[in-house]
């Protein structure tokens, strides 16, 4: 995985240095909640013996649910208070320089940067300008994740009736092309190849089960 | 006597000609996974388990295991070397000089003390934990429940708190991960916790699905919102003195080698385990120490000798806890607590008596991986130059092709898959809000256990919670976790007391 620091410094550079952390912080704090509260909603109908005590199934989903639920008041707390922070001097964006130099990024983020307008558009019908406004910024940088999750749902979908190597197929050139690749032919040549050699060595070499699908082998 | 006689029997195990062929084709396809950007030893397991599922002897899966393992991380150092993209937070440091290195023209050198260091720091690391793990096995035998429930406790809290920039988002990874590993039935009652009525969950969510999904697929995810270029691999420079080490780098990195070796394993050993720790403290102390101190930043051998020997050593260490409480403490120990456990093998006090062979020839095949991976892979230097040229989008199209592949195959369960997937997003979320993931995946592991544990002690005492605090070795575990938390904020209270600006938390990278 990227570190954590490696990984920040370069959402930073793609989406503006200012925007990211704060925008959606609140956001996911609040999920953070809502969820914990479902959670706990929940430890009642645990079927205990016991009760509550602490020695039966409910004590410990009790505790880490309102541990959960506290924290996610704090981390929501500590959100707002960035959000005032920022709003009231509009304080500059750090400059690139002035990061921790732990993170060993010294020259990626140049690099980042140089091919930023290359692949940018996702690849899915309606064309995502490429240049969006800073305040969109945030949400246009989700429309590729985005459209990443719904090709894995369509490929986790079809993957039994159409067979694996099919699916893997038409998964793989998909996600390439949304990650920024515009060489169908090569995506389409490693696609078939992966998924036919991924097949083989599973079903013939391994005695792993992969689903056959429409193609008779 | 007897360890001797043990291991030399692990040694006739491992040097089966087939043995050494599974070895040997770990070390290969552990470098070819871990070369990847992005891949760390942790997912580069769990992807590979289902390979070894079909093997009748389990001796042959771990020998394997233990070969993929340091094949992965040597092909995270070199990725960190050559590309600057470090596979894992234990590698940050190898990275920051190492690509330094390569971009003057120095990456097998780079390279060379990476893998010798590695090399230098298995072997001493893996006699030490021959003669570690057995007496460490027979003390387990006396840990009480309670003690358990306090190791397990401590474990969790300490990686926790010293794993990135603030507690309150470490506490939250660590409680999302506590939440996962309620799910499923309740394995001392049998009843259904958080399932939702769903069948399919009354197993739990296994740690390769959790493992899987944060890693894999929610690096892919990450990866999409950042537009990266073409990779810019450092080229290699033409070969030059014994094993690419020139008379002045051999003696400029042995020192380094063996300091962080005693870094490594200690650390790695403790129940607060990790990698992170000892390669930063190896990094700093390289630093300081150094008669090069100018080079630091610029590419300092030392500062590749270093932390790469305390990496290696302190997977070692790990496996003391490991093999003798079955305490994980780092994410690729968990996945290979998962293996162990598809192999119906329980780590643990008794797993010494009980599947002796096996620990012996795990460990036998810890030497020999080594060796195999300096003899095989330092001349296939070309070929991983070649993988990390790898466009990205394929490449992280072909990561979600194996992560599915690897979840699909493990419970031939397309709901698994939508599992990981689905902790595939939320691993989208963490990276992006700066969450630690290493907190969460210790939460799966070891909730539950410390659950267990927990419960037991208070059965045992009729819900009398006093037992915590009257067992002398409970309540020293306990207060070590309670100074743990605090530990990280210690230079900040020093400095405030000094009246000096407040300096950060003390951090260490997140962990694969």
């Amino acid at each position: 995985m990227t570190t954590r620091a490696g990984g920040r410094d370069q959402s930073d550079l793609t989406e503006g240095v200012a925007e990211r952390p704060q925008a959606g912080e609140f956001v996911v704090g609040a999920v953070l909640l809502g969820a914990a509260a479902f959670a706990l909603s929940r430890v009642a109908h645990i079927t205990s013996p016991v009760g509550y005590s602490p020695a039966g199934p409910r004590f410990i989903p009790l505790v880490v649910c309102l541990i959960w639920l506290a924290l996610s008041l704090a981390y929501l707390a500590q959100s707002l208070r960035h959000r005032l922070a920022r709003t009231t001097p509009p304080t500059p964006a750090p400059p690139a320089a002035a990061r921790p130099a732990t993170s060993g990024e010294a020259d990626q983020p140049a690099d980042t940067a140089s091919a930023f307008p290359r692949g940018d558009a996702p690849a899915g019908d309606p064309p995502v300008p490429a240049v969006a406004t800073a305040g969109a910024g945030g949400l246009r940088t989700l429309t590729t994740p985005a459209l990443l999750v719904a090709v894995l749902i369509a490929y986790q979908w079809l993957l039994e009736p159409l067979g694996y190597i099919l699916a893997t197929a038409l998964a793989f050139v998909a996600a390439s092309r949304i990650l920024g690749s515009r060489q169908i032919v090569r995506d389409v040549i490693i696609g078939v190849l992966l998924a036919i050699g991924i097949y083989f060595a599973f079903v013939d070499g391994l005695a792993i089960r992969l689903p056959q699908g429409v193609i008779p082998l | 006597m007897s360890v001797l006689g043990d291991l030399l029997n692990g040694f006739s195990t491992v040097l089966d000609p087939t043995n050494l062929l599974l070895a040997a084709i770990g070390v290969t396809i552990g470098t070819l996974v871990g070369v990847l950007p992005g891949i760390g030893p942790a997912l580069t397991i769990a992807l590979l388990l289902p390979v070894t599922f079909n093997f009748s002897d389990p001796t042959g899966a771990f020998i394997m295991f233990a070969g993929i393992y340091y094949g992965a991380m040597y092909g995270g150092s070199t990725t960190s070397i050559l590309l600057n993209t470090p596979g894992e937070s234990a590698s940050v440091a190898t990275a920051i000089e190492g690509h330094h290195m390569a971009r003057r023209g120095r990456a097998r050198p780079a390279l060379a003390t990476a893998a010798i260091g590695s090399f230098v720091a298995g072997t001493i690391s893996t006699v030490l934990l021959t003669f570690v793990a057995k007496p460490m096995g027979e003390l387990a035998v006396q840990f009480q429940a309670t003690d358990y429930f306090a190791l397990t406790l401590l474990a969790m809290v300490s990686v926790t708190a010293l794993v990135g920039h603030s507690l309150v988002r470490g506490l939250l990874s660590l409680l999302v991960g506590l939440f996962i590993g309620l799910i499923g039935l309740d394995s001392l009652t049998g009843q259904e916790r958080f399932t939702f009525g769903v069948a399919e969950l009354n197993d739990g969510i296994s740690i390769v699905v959790v493992i899987v999904g944060l890693f894999a697929i929610g690096e892919a995810l990450h990866a999409a919102t950042t537009r990266t270029g073409p990779a810019d691999v450092s080229p290699l420079e033409p070969a030059r003195g014994f094993a690419w080490l020139s008379r002045q780098d051999w003696s400029r990195s042995w020192r380094p080698w063996l300091r962080g070796t005693a870094l490594g394993f200690p650390f790695g050993a403790l129940p607060a385990g990790g990698a992170e720790i000892p390669t930063f403290l190896s990094y700093t102390y390289e630093k300081h120490r150094s008669k090069h101190k100018e080079e630091f930043g610029k590419g300092a051998i030392e500062g590749v000798a270093g932390p790469e020997a305390a990496n290696n050593a302190s997977f070692s260490g790990v496996l003391v806890p490991l093999l003798t409480l079955g305490l994980p403490t780092s994410a690729t120990a968990s996945v290979m607590l998962a293996a162990f456990q598809i192999h119906n093998i329980k780590p643990g006090p008794q797993l010494f008596d009980t599947s002796s062979d096996l620990v012996w020839a795990l460990i036998a095949s810890l030497y020999i991986g080594n060796v195999l991976l300096l003899a095989l892979n330092l001349p296939l230097i070309q070929i991983w130059v070649k993988v990390l040229q790898i466009p990205r989008p394929v490449l992280y199209a072909g990561i979600l092709v194996f992560a599915t592949l690897g979840v699909y195959s493990l419970s031939a369960s397309l709901f698994e898959v939508g599992v990981a997937y689905a902790i595939g997003v939320l691993g989208f979320f963490m990276r992006r809000y700066d969450f630690p993931i290493a907190p969460t995946i210790l939460g799966v592991i070891l909730g539950p256990m410390m659950e267990e544990q927990l419960r037991r002690s208070l059965v045992i005492s009729n819900n009398d919670f006093s037992v915590f605090f009257t067992r002398p070795l409970t309540l020293v575990l306990l207060i070590l976790a309670v100074v743990a938390v605090f530990l990280p904020y210690v230079p900040r209270i020093v400095a405030r007391l000094r009246g000096e600006r407040a300096a950060d938390k003390l951090a260490f990278a997140d962990e694969d």
